[in-house]
């Protein structure tokens, strides 16, 4: 090392190491591949289709950091403040108050008629569900909570979660929730209006999305919707009452649902409270950290009411939403739903970009118990018990207060 | 004498190369810039990758995105590409999976290098792809903190923490 450099012994060492690596790295001329990679360039322009997406010069990322995905643009860089525990119970609490939940036992999938509300029965799933899902290579566990959420509802359940969707950008949902208590009808800040319910006494109320309410002494009936006429979802609400009040099982086919929805079959619900798991992991390479959150019986469901966009595969959501700190992706209509980000709680992250977030929620996949044991082990705390403990997502202790 | 595209490029007008003859010329253009910065971008994106293949291979399509984007709609390519080169290498280090198995079927670099320089490279090649990148940008390239988080966009901040972190762990490996 030189006497005459002032810099710690260890930053001259690196300057040399890296000149010196540098310095003996054999290259090739490889001329000719680039003239030919050059002419395909100029194959692609004389057709019109100049593959923007593989553009990472410094022109293709706009100044504020964000990567413009062409064709998926709804997703931005993930950047909210992580909720805490305590937090997330009010924001779980508030959410209740506006979230129906909504689970499947089987999902019913469009076949692509625009005949309005024609529906058939997906093939049902024939693996059993653990409900733990990890990602890829690469990521190790940090830590797992969960938070339990009162419905608000306590006593009132057994009750019944129903969804139905339009997919594409922008999709309309319908999500419908009744127990077997009256609660408050309405919504707390939102102004409500009666209506008529096929002769029922109904409230309305309407901002972001609409919120329809059949209250009585037995049976309580919510929707939310997006993108749906009152009119259209006082008729879904008719045509459910009118089936439980024929003693029937509820068929989607019946309900009157508008052109190109997809639905849900429902689904009863037995016990009062729901929980979703944080699972936080970092990422060996870096150390960035995200977190996903798993739900068994459907309160992200949600989602549907507020996604940008929604495509169904193997009789599953995926939904993508929100933009900026607010954006998201999620799987629901499973056993289990699965979401990267908000809305209510979702986890923050201000190092992934969109493009990666995708590709980490893409490899998100249900494992064995054993695996997702092992998984665990690789963090000594941070953990809940009782996630250790329960033998799936679906179980207790996960399933009791 | 090879063209220079400092001199040439930077004043052309967008729309070059819509002409066949256009196209000729900026491609000659482009070639001629490959031979004049090819082995710079190169030892470059080796240092960033670990791995000459990949740096060749990311070096081309840096040169081939500089063509598609049209020289003269880029005041200065060297930088340009510069920064493309980097850039590529941080999507490769995204491609996580894809990267593990082509290592695990590499031979070990052939570069042979004084005992303390070999040290340190294979320290160097423990840390995170995020140290390592802003180690490689200050300490070869010998950027300032603020342009290297320019460079990799970053917060300036983050690449501090990312050298000193970097710096400490290369530290306690030499000296275990």
């Amino acid at each position: 090392m030189s006497t005459d450099d002032p810099r710690p012994p260890t930053e001259q060492l690196l300057s040399q190491t890296l000149t010196a690596t540098a310095l003996a790295t054999p290259t090739t001329d490889r001329s000719d591949d680039l003239r030919r990679a050059l002419e395909r360039a100029d194959g692609r322009k004389d057709e019109g289709a100049a593959d923007l997406g593989r553009d990472e010069g410094p022109a293709a990322a706009p100044p504020d950091g964000t990567v413009d995905l062409g064709e998926n643009p709804v997703i931005d860089v993930l950047r909210g403040p992580r909720a805490s525990p305590r937090r997330r119970g009010l924001i779980l609490a508030s959410a209740a108050a506006l979230i129906v939940a909504l689970a499947a036992v089987a999902v019913l999938v469009d076949r692509g008629s625009d005949r309005e509300g024609e529906v058939v029965a997906a093939p049902p799933a024939t693996a059993p569900a653990t409900g733990w899902f990890l990602p890829d290579g690469g990521w190790d566990v940090v830590s797992v909570e969960t938070d339990y959420l009162d419905t608000g509802q306590a006593g009132a359940c057994p009750c019944t979660l129903w969804a139905a969707a339009r997919p594409g950008t922008d999709p309309a949902a319908i999500n419908l929730a009744e127990s077997g208590a009256s609660k408050d009808a309405g919504l707390p800040g939102m102004p409500t209006e009666p209506i008529d319910v096929g002769g029922r006494p109904g409230t309305v109320s309407q901002g972001a999305a609409t919120f329809l309410t059949v209250p009585s002494s037995d049976q309580h009936l919510r929707l939310q919707a997006r993108g749906v006429d009152v009119e259209a979802l006082v008729a879904v609400a008719d045509a459910w009452l009118d089936q439980r009040e024929a003693g029937a099982e509820i068929d989607p086919a019946e309900l009157g649902l508008p052109a190109g929805f997809v639905a849900t079959a429902p689904q009863e619900k037995s016990w009062d409270f729901e929980h979703l798991l944080a699972v936080r992991i970092r990422e060996d390479d870096t150390g960035r950290e995200v977190e996903y959150q798993l739900v068994p019986t459907g309160w992200n469901r949600g989602v549907l009411a507020s996604a940008s966009e929604l495509t169904v595969e193997e009789g599953v959501f995926r939904v993508a939403g929100g933009t900026g700190d607010e954006a998201y992706l999620a799987t629901v209509g499973g056993p289990t739903d699965v979401l990267l980000g908000p809305p209510f709680f979702g986890s923050a992250t201000d190092e992934l970009a969109p493009a990666e977030l995708q590709e980490l929620f893409d490899g998100l996949h249900e494992v064995p118990t054993a695996d997702w044991r092992a998984a665990l082990e690789q963090t000594d705390e941070n953990v809940d018990p009782d996630v250790r403990a329960a033998p799936d997502l679906f179980s207790a202790p996960l399933t009791g207060p | 004498m090879r063209p220079r595209l400092q001199d040439q490029g930077a004043g052309r007008a967008r729309g070059l190369g819509v002409s066949e003859p256009g196209r000729e010329a900026d491609r000659d253009l482009l070639l001629a810039l490959y031979q004049e910065e090819r082995e710079g971008m190169v030892r470059l994106a080796r240092l960033l990758t670990g791995s000459v293949v990949i740096a060749e291979d990311v070096v081309q399509d840096a040169f081939v995105q500089l063509y598609d984007r049209g020289l003269g709609a880029v005041d200065q390519p060297g930088a340009y590409l510069r920064r493309t080169v980097v850039n590529l290498c941080h999507s490769h280090h995204r491609r996580k999976g894809v990267e593990t198995r082509w290592r695990a079927r590499q031979p070990p670099p052939q570069v042979e290098l004084p005992p303390e320089l070999d040290e340190m490279r294979r320290a160097l090649s423990t840390l995170a792809d995020r140290q390592r990148e802003a180690l490689v940008l200050r300490f070869y390239l010998d950027l300032k903190v603020e342009d290297v988080a320019a460079l990799l966009d970053r917060p300036a901040g983050t690449v501090k923490s990312d050298i000193h972190r970097g710096l400490a762990a290369l530290t306690e490996e030499i000296t275990r």
